[in-house]
């Protein structure tokens, strides 16, 4: 079987080939190439590209992103990532700069988007320990407060996703109690929380484009501070709370339990940021009910890593171990929603 | 006949220990998580080996004090989900009592898999107002 992989010679002449002339290039030479670690449901290469003639003449350092073995169904293709990444680019969100995006399985064995490489580290346990990097850190939460309401100004009024399910069908909450129940496993403090929901639930927002998994581990900063904002395989149609309480939740902030803004910074300063460029007001009793939201979807993803060890025969330490994250989650939801407790402001 | 000793827990005990001081400081920084991540998946063992009989125990008579006793034990879990869901203990006593049963089976459960998180999750908790 021909391996049409990066790691071979013939994947990285086809891909040179491909950009080559998708850029109107005279020559294309790939530099270093490598596959970065980690990543369940995409693959990242840093690829280092030297471009002659055309109209991105000179060096250009990339990321090539493809699927993993393994993909998870909700996720994404990488084509419909592109096109998000792209709209927010345009939208003046910070994100890496969406190059090219090629769905000919020819070219290297499986669908890819190329990308332009930033600089910075993601890793949550350092951005949130190592005082070095990230600048300033009430800055910071500030500046990803903005970042979020760029985001949020797409709506389905401005852009239109045919791959998206239409704003109106939409209900994350009916939607993680399908795959709660998909799992046919029983989890009594997950039922119990998504009943205070189901109770407390509040009119519905306007819908905007959520990122869906903007937290702290998925944007990048140097010492400088932020560099961009990364991994849009879950971005959908959302109300606005949704994303500001996923990134305060508890279960993202790192052991940093004292700076409820991804466990950089205080909620003032995030919403300084969302408020000043969406113009919209932050609602502290819906950021609460997100926040219960986002830990029941977290502890139901725990529970799918743990399904996928031990039914799809994905054995490895760090799926294991998140396997076992749902009790440490349900603490939370259960703290959080006591008996009598209704809605309250997000304070902590 | 007697069961060998030094028994698993030992074994794994000790495995961590090294684990820990022997190999942990010469791993190159980018593999170090993965050591951690055996050290904490050993440690976890070994927590479980002490605390499941006592866990299975609680969660059963949990179980036969919130569900009605004439489904099969193996039925229970999902019942009571049911009820929950149905809206059987949204208030009252009743809720009150489910409430702590809940809580006292999460504190058990995190206990073994992350008791530093416990710790630091209730020490935060016990300072809100």
């Amino acid at each position: 079987m021909t391996d049409l992989s990066l790691t071979g010679e013939q994947g990285r002449a086809a891909l040179a080939d491909y950009v080559r002339a998708a850029f109107g290039a005279d020559s294309v030479a790939v530099g270093d190439c490598r596959k970065l670690s980690g990543g369940a449901i995409q693959e990242n290469w840093l690829v280092d590209l030297e471009i002659l003639g055309g109209e991105r003449a000179g060096a250009l350092a990339t990321v090539v992103r493809t699927d993993a073995p393994s993909g998870v169904a909700v996720s994404h293709s990488r084509a419909d990532e592109f096109h998000l990444l792209s709209a927010a680019f345009d939208a003046g969100v910070t994100v890496p700069e969406p190059l090219l995006c090629c769905e000919d399985k020819a070219v290297i064995g499986k669908p890819f988007v190329l990308m332009r490489r930033i600089g910075g580290t993601a890793l949550g346990q350092k951005v949130t320990r190592d005082p070095a990097i990230g600048g300033d850190r009430e800055v910071l939460a500030e500046r990803l407060g903005e970042e979020m309401a760029r985001i949020h100004a797409i709506t389905p009024a401005t852009h239109r996703f045919d791959f998206l399910p239409g704003p109106e069908t939409v209900d994350s909450l009916n939607e993680f109690r399908t795959h709660l129940d998909a799992l046919g496993e029983p989890r009594s403090a997950l039922e119990w929380g998504l009943r205070w929901l189901e109770r407390n639930r509040l009119p519905a927002e306007e819908m905007v484009l959520a990122h869906h998994d903007f937290r702290t581990g998925n944007y990048m900063v140097d010492e400088t501070g932020l560099t961009g904002i990364l991994d849009w395989e879950f971005a959908g149609w959302a109300e606005p709370h949704e994303d500001i309480g996923w990134f305060c939740a508890m279960c993202w902030r790192f052991g940093q339990r004292d700076k409820p803004a991804g466990g950089i910074g205080s909620r003032e300063a995030l919403y300084r940021g969302y408020e000043r460029v969406s113009g919209r007001k932050v609602d502290p009793k819906r950021v609460y009910f997100w926040e219960v939201f986002a830990h029941i979807r977290w502890a139901v993803i725990a529970v799918q890593q743990g399904h996928r060890f031990l039914k799809g025969g994905e054995r490895t330490l760090d799926i294991v171990l998140t396997g076992r994250r749902p009790a440490e989650i349900e603490y939370e939801i259960l703290r959080m929603t006591p008996p009598g407790g209704g809605l309250v402001d997000a304070v902590y | 006949m007697i069961p060998d000793t030094p028994g698993a827990k030992d074994l794994l005990d000790t495995a961590a220990a090294d684990l820990k001081a022997e190999i942990l400081p010469h791993v190159p920084d980018d593999r170090k998580l993965t050591v951690l991540m055996a050290i904490a998946a050993i440690q976890t063992s070994v927590r479980e080996m002490d605390f499941l009989p006592r866990l299975e125990d609680q969660q059963q008579a949990a179980l036969a004090q919130f569900v009605d006793n004439d489904i099969q034990p193996e039925g229970r879990a999902q019942a009571l989900c049911d009820l929950i869901r149905e809206g059987k203990y949204d208030s009252g006593a009743a809720a009150r009592a489910l409430h702590d049963a809940l809580m006292r089976d999460v504190r058990a459960r995190t206990a073994i898999s992350n008791p530093k998180y416990l710790s630091a999750a209730e020490a935060d908790w016990s300072n809100r107002p």
